[in-house]
């Protein structure tokens, strides 16, 4: 990957005393995974030391492994424009009640990233400033992008029954 | 009408007559009537918190054209989100759908033929130019010059008519295939290429005369919804709107896919982040993209033909009837070991990623589209407060939403 010391990523992790698996992803970005309590300070440092500068939130999504444990993989990706280079992080939520801490402050950009993930996964964000839905209707009933939300709920089918 | 931005001296009418601040609806519009009476692509409606003409606060509001691609593309197999993904791009749907296969060809570590990746490169840079001059003549709807429009619209038309000659496929696409391609150009492309490039040419250089050296284009342009480079990082903007500000970010430069590193182009930038920057770059990158289909174009000829699909078991696989394509005949797909992929294209509108994730079967655990024209749309209460109202629309149509893209 171009730009980015991993050892850099290594020294910040030893720092915030972070237990944190470092890999490399299948594609360029480097793939790092936490838990839900260290993910702010980790996404502060990343932003803001030198070595990373990750400046930039490109996305924020999430994945419904359906695993009891931790049903909720979040991903962040992040950008260094000054080294151009790419991490992405990514956090486990278990449920019920699925949460972890809101990013708004470090990225603007996550207001309206975070509020599509709370719409259509139904994840909460702890200290986002206007956590409400952005794509569907605010009486829209449901996650719609959770694995067991049926596919056409209108026709009263089960999700493969149209394969 | 416009020259006196220098405001905060003078009383509002609301402040001199004490007046409450008016909250104003613009918008929506049916996504069909873009060009007449919304220069936005689509329905995306804003609320306007005014106080007099100036824009107090602004709130955007999207997901009026959410169609739950996600969610659809999740229960069939990999080739089965084409049609919703070529949907992204308001002229450059193919482009959208170029990026989502090379997503799925990197996720699962395929190899395609040389032939196809050029002609990839090539069919994108039409479609970008195609956008771009949508871009432009809504532009010009915006602020009211018609001549500049047409102008425009001409280029847009000149474009679509060359990409029909490429793909055999109107904008919408319907032409890459996880692997391939679906057809590749008649022997009459060297003589269409070299007719379009040259109309184009003119149609720009006519554009520039009209719309950007008129001293009306510029004045009116000029300081409108600034964002600077900061802040375009900070809130996710991307693409020509980034470059404006100053930014030379530009995916096709910083990881190079398909064959752009292997061709010469300028990244072209602007210093004020500025609606004018904005008009100046998005022009000379249509003269880039000119260059750069000229060089895949030399390229291509010298390959003398070649394969322009993979033929591994499940790949390039639909070229079925539409009948069969109902019943689900023929279609298992690739089936693509457990991994995820993260992938980023230039699009006309901006950065424009896929992140997928498979479970190692033949349908996706997750297929992540990220949209640039999302961001795009959040970060334009930044731009517009302080601005005036009559600042919405050009905004709104430089930035080129695009309502497919933004609401998925």
């Amino acid at each position: 990957m171009p730009g980015l010391d991993h050892d850099i990523v290594r020294e910040i992790l030893a720092e915030l005393d972070l237990d944190v698996e470092v890999g490399e992803a299948s594609d360029d970005e480097l793939r790092l995974v936490v838990d839900g309590e260290s993910l702010v300070p980790l996404m502060g440092r990343l932003r803001d030391h030198a070595g990373t500068a990750m400046r930039r939130l490109v996305d924020l999504t999430a994945i419904d492994r359906g695993e009891a444990s931790a049903r909720f993989e979040l991903v962040y990706r992040l950008h260094a424009p000054a080294h151009n280079a790419r991490v992405r992080v990514h956090v486990r939520v278990g449920e019920p009640d699925p949460a972890v801490d809101s990013v708004v402050e470090l990225w603007p950009a996550a207001n309206w990233l975070e509020r599509e993930v709370f719409d259509l996964f139904g994840i909460g964000f702890r200290g986002h400033p206007d956590l409400r839905r952005i794509l569907l209707e605010t009486d829209f009933e449901g996650a719609p992008l959770r694995k067991d939300f049926p596919r056409q709920p209108h026709l009263g089918l089960p999700k493969d029954a149209i394969r | 009408m416009t020259d006196d931005r220098d405001r905060s001296v003078i009383p509002t009418l609301s402040e001199s007559l004490g007046f409450a601040e008016t909250i104003i609806e613009v918008g929506h519009t049916h996504p069909g009537v873009r060009r007449v009476l919304s220069t936005v692509g689509g329905t995306i409606s804003f609320l306007a918190k005014l106080d007099d003409q100036r824009i107090v606060d602004l709130e955007v509001e999207i997901g009026i054209g959410h169609r739950g691609f996600e969610k659809e593309v999740e229960n069939g197999p990999w080739h089965r989100a084409l049609p919703y993904v070529n949907r992204l791009g308001y002229a450059s749907g193919v482009m959208a759908e170029i990026g989502y296969c090379i997503a799925v060809e990197k996720l699962a570590g395929m190899e395609i033929p040389e032939r196809a990746t050029w002609l990839r490169m090539m069919v994108s840079e039409v479609a970008r130019i195609e956008d771009h001059f949508a871009r432009l003549s809504a532009v010009a709807v915006a602020i009211g010059l018609s001549v500049a429009e047409r102008t425009a619209h001409q280029g847009e038309l000149r474009a679509a008519r060359f990409l029909k000659c490429m793909t055999a496929r109107g904008p919408l696409g319907g032409w890459a295939r996880l692997g391939g391609v679906a057809s590749a150009p008649t022997s009459e492309l060297e003589e269409a290429w070299s007719l379009a490039k040259t109309e184009i040419e003119t149609i720009v250089a006519r554009f520039d005369k009209v719309a950007v050296g008129n001293p009306s284009c510029q004045k009116r342009l000029r300081e409108v919804a600034v964002l600077s480079a900061d802040d375009c990082i900070a809130w996710g903007v991307t693409g020509p709107i980034l470059r404006s500000a100053g930014m030379p970010m530009d995916v096709r430069r910083d990881s190079p896919y398909l064959d752009y590193a292997a061709v010469d182009f300028d990244i072209p930038i602007g210093e004020n982040g500025d609606a004018f920057d904005r008009m100046l770059v998005v022009v000379e990158e249509i003269r880039q993209s000119l260059r750069i289909i000229d060089q895949a174009h030399s390229h291509l000829a010298g390959l003398d033909g070649g394969a322009i699909r993979c033929d591994a078991p499940g790949w390039c696989e639909p070229d079925i009837v539409i009948d069969e394509a109902r019943q689900g005949v023929g279609q298992e797909g690739p089936i693509i070991a457990a991994g995820e992929a993260a992938f980023s294209i230039e699009s006309s509108t901006g950065e424009l990623g896929f992140f997928l994730v498979s479970d190692g079967g033949a349908l996706p655990r997750r297929i992540r589209c990220r949209a640039a024209s999302f961001q795009h749309a959040q970060a334009m209460p930044q731009m517009l407060r302080g601005g005036r109202l009559d600042d919405l629309l050009p905004t709104a149509a430089m930035l080129h939403l695009v309502s497919a893209e933004c609401d998925r």
